[in-house]
């Protein structure tokens, strides 16, 4: 009990003593140590080894270098009541979990990480051939509790965003896709009603062009298509659910005839 | 050492004393001023840092390196960042603490066509040359080279795609073997290269998929390492994809070769030279992008492993 009022007063202090004012100055000030600590690690040179490498005696330091840069973006929902909330979450050490931005439904970005730092987003996931998609992308998180439309408000933000990220590290324009297409076993983000055909149109991820004249090859394999777009093929289910929901709309399983064209359209994008 | 921590201690102690109203505006020019302190400390202190700058025949070079570094560090603290595309962002500011550093996902193993090592570390440390560089450099008598922190971005794989990924360079580890490009590799160098792969996997927790060459991501331009480079053993300790035993093996008449590379990962806008690539990898095959039935079997072998 005692503790806890030591604990109180601690972080009542903190929030009108520290460099920061506001709500959020104690875990700000914990981000700003931490990117000092990240800052000594790149600068640490010669690295110290420990497997027994047979090192040059004299050390010689490249002077062709830059950052690691993101190459995807990943869109969420926060499945979450309010922008609030979220926040909160990501600024409790223990969920490590965090996104690059999280967007408000009025539109407000908040900025909670320098791009070039790796986010926990994306937990464990895959696509195409990669399996470490936090360390190759942005998250971008949208307030929803993932059963409602996403506010227009929240899309203008979005695309201002997604514009300036694109451009910013010339991600192409195959790249920007959902949680639910890298973790389709565990995630189903964005929902359904996520505008991805809106986005498409903009620059931002691929769409198929009108299958309606199209014959299907006799040796169109869904299965293969759809490791071509990218998707897991672990649980081949949860892979055609990722893929209805992204370019369909529709979030029941199976693929009819209809449907197997839209992936056949969609894969030749991906080739 | 002992300056330096001083000097850390006393950043923490002037960041907190900061007066609130500036303290976020003038993170990013105060952390400047504390890294230069820190790189100052440390170069005059007895750590190798200063012996590697200060002596030899890359000393310009290496000041060089450390002030890149220095400099890239500060684009991370820029925070809150200024930003000019008209972003509705929030008038407070909320910082994350669950981060990490990106790491590299990916290893590409690559021979330096030089004459000799010295050559590729000259390359390596002219600045505005061909602004070419790799994390490691492994010489022939098995030497290794460690030439930039392997978390930062190396310039080795130039324009390149491997599945979706179109920049490889800040996803991988970048492997430079000093070979001519028409060399056998020595055996010292495989020794130390594959110590070092087994260090790299375990790090970055890198995928046994994910250990290729700069002529996999680059067909139309590379074809390094040279077809001579042994894969095969390499992938029996986990480094690579191998084809399994083909007897048996009965290929569908309806298999599309071209769809097979693109699931392994080549880049098939340019069929011939994915063709060239695959059977230099996978196939110890230097004759070209030409196709018969054997290429398509062991391309049907390979596109089931990566599944």
């Amino acid at each position: 009990m005692k503790r806890q009022i030591f604990l109180t007063l601690y972080v009542v202090l903190f929030t009108f003593f520290s460099c920061t004012p506001g709500q959020y100055a104690a875990t700000n000030k914990v981000y700003k140590q931490q990117v000092k600590n990240y800052a000594k690690m790149l600068a640490e040179y010669p690295v110290k080894d420990s497997a027994g490498l047979n090192y040059a005696t004299d050390w010689v330091g490249t002077t062709n270098l830059s950052m690691r840069r993101p190459n995807f973006v990943i869109i969420h929902h926060t499945a979450q009541n309010s922008c609030e909330q979220t926040l909160q979450t990501f600024t409790l050490a223990r969920t490590q979990v965090s996104s690059h931005y999280v967007i408000c439904r009025d539109g407000t970005v908040y900025h909670m990480l320098n791009d070039l730092l790796r986010g926990h987003h994306a937990g464990v996931s895959k696509w195409g051939n990669t399996t470490d998609l936090n360390s190759s992308s942005i998250g971008i998180e949208l307030d929803n509790n993932g059963f409602e439309p996403f506010a227009e408000a929240q899309m203008n933000s979005l695309l201002t965003l997604l514009d300036r990220l694109k451009k910013a590290y010339s991600i192409p324009s195959s790249n920007f896709i959902g949680h639910g297409d890298i973790a389709p076993t565990r995630k189903n983000d964005p929902n359904w009603r996520f505008p991805w055909k809106l986005l498409s149109e903009k620059g931002f991820g691929h769409w198929f062009d009108d299958p309606a004249n199209v014959s299907l090859p006799a040796n169109f394999n869904h299965l293969t298509a759809l490791r071509i777009v990218g998707y897991d093929m672990k649980d081949t289910n949860a892979a055609i659910v990722g893929f209805k929901r992204h370019w369909l709309q529709d979030t029941t399983r199976g693929l009819n005839d209809q449907q197997l064209k839209v992936l056949y359209q969609l894969s030749k994008k991906y080739q | 050492m002992l300056l330096f921590v001083l000097t850390d201690v006393f950043g923490i102690k002037a960041l907190n004393s900061q007066p609130l109203p500036q303290a976020n505006k003038e993170l990013s020019g105060f952390a400047a001023s504390a890294r230069n302190t820190i790189m100052e400390a440390e170069l005059k202190s007895d750590s190798v840092a200063s012996a590697i700058v200060s002596v030899g025949k890359y000393a310009k070079a290496n000041r060089l390196h450390f002030e890149m570094i220095d400099s890239l560090s500060k684009i991370l603290f820029k925070y809150p960042l200024q930003d000019s595309a008209g972003l509705n962002f929030a008038t407070e500011w909320v910082g994350t603490p669950n981060m990490g550093l990106r790491r590299p996902n990916y290893v590409i193993i690559h021979h330096t066509a030089t004459n000799n090592c010295s050559e590729a570390l000259n390359e390596f440390t002219k600045p505005g040359g061909r602004e070419a560089s790799a994390h490691y450099v492994i010489a022939k008598d098995g030497t290794v080279y460690h030439m930039l922190n392997d978390l930062l971005r190396s310039h080795h794989a130039g324009e390149s795609k491997w599945g979706n990924t179109t920049d490889l360079n800040s996803s991988s580890i970048g492997i430079e073997l000093d070979n001519n490009g028409y060399q056998d590799f020595t055996e010292a160098q495989m020794n130390s290269l594959t110590i070092l792969l087994g260090r790299l996997k375990a790090t970055y927790k890198i995928p046994d998929a994910n250990f290729i060459g700069h002529g996999d991501i680059a067909p139309t331009r590379k074809s390094d390492p040279n077809w001579k480079f042994p894969w095969k053993e390499l992938s029996e300790k986990g480094y690579g994809f191998w084809w399994d035993d083909t007897t048996g093996v009965t290929v569908p008449e309806t298999f599309d070769y071209l769809i097979g590379l693109r699931i392994i990962g080549y880049d098939i806008s340019e069929p011939v030279a994915a063709v060239a690539a695959f059977k230099r990898h996978f196939m110890k095959d230097n004759s070209g992008g030409n196709i018969n039935a054997v290429v398509r079997k062991i391309i049907y072998m390979l596109y089931r492993r990566y599944q």
